[in-house]
């Protein structure tokens, strides 16, 4: 799946603001909250979709050129994949919405509860080094994408200045 | 039928990931004994259940109720945490560049 700078840029924004809504669970309230983790696991799976070929050529050559940015770039990510499962793992575990509607009941330790929020806390930390990490990229196409656009909006269109043209009579014709 | 594939291969990793992730809660204690004596577990009690009370929400929302005041206040606490995370890597990046311009210069 190739995908244009564009549509990354659409997908993370989307993605971000996803992860914002499911982080509060206060906003949503904890029954959206659940259904939202779900539906996160499947936003994962579209983002890792969306970067699977630089995936499988930093998994291939990880060990080629260990100390570079993109392997730091990999070593971030797959660490908040990492945490995101154990999140959404943990969060099924102790949910009380999603796995009531399924028909399921669990019978499970309070330990769920503190990985759930030890997994949560790591993500947002993951989360904001990998904002660093592409804080130029980011910056870049923010701008060219979204500033600039709304930026012509805004601005007031240049008038052609109006020339004086010589009135032709019909002799001079 | 590619796509197909890549999905299967995300869903084993993350399969592989959540069986240890449960192996590893299962087989550990991270919660003291005394702690996990005072708080019963989760239960997923049915809404047919007789010992079920439907409890009433406050107005300002309860633990698993919304509230937007205390949700957006929770989102903003949120986005600081991450642009603090994100300012701090960016300025050890910078200490880090600067620190190499150093090192070349001298060499």
């Amino acid at each position: 799946m190739n995908a244009s700078t564009k549509t990354n840029l659409v997908l993370d924004l989307t993605i971000f603001a996803a992860f914002l809504v499911i982080a509060s669970p206060a906003l949503t309230g904890n029954t959206i909250h659940e259904w939202l983790g779900v539906a996160f696991g499947a936003a994962i799976v579209t983002y890792l979709l969306f970067h699977w070929k630089w995936l499988v050529e930093v998994t291939t050559k990880f060990f080629q050129n260990f100390f570079s940015q993109s392997r730091l770039n990999y070593a971030v990510d797959l660490l908040f994949f990492l945490a995101m499962t154990a999140a959404l793992l943990s969060g099924l575990m102790i949910s009380k919405d999603v796995m009531s509607f399924l028909g399921i009941q669990l019978d499970v330790s309070r330990n769920w509860k503190t990985i759930h929020n030890l997994a949560s806390d790591a993500s947002v930390i993951l989360l904001g080094i990998h904002f660093a990490l592409h804080w130029k990229w980011l910056l870049a196409n923010i701008g060219c994408y979204i500033v600039s656009p709304l930026a012509s909006i805004f601005k007031p269109r240049e008038q052609k200045p109006v020339v004086a043209m010589p009135l032709q009579t019909s002799k001079e014709k | 039928m590619k796509v197909i594939l890549r999905i299967l291969v995300i869903l084993l990793v993350a399969t592989v990931v959540s069986s240890g992730v449960y192996a590893l809660v299962e087989n550990t204690s991270l919660v003291s004994s005394n702690e996990a004596e005072r708080g019963a577990p989760p239960q997923m009690t049915d809404t047919d259940d007789a010992s079920f009370q439907p409890m009433e929400r406050p107005a300002d929302g309860d633990e698993h109720g919304a509230s937007l005041s205390r949700g957006v206040g929770e989102m903003g606490v949120l986005l600081a945490k991450i642009s603090g995370i994100t300012i701090i890597v960016l300025l050890v990046q910078k200490a880090a560049a600067l620190l190499q311009n150093k090192k070349l210069k001298t060499v």
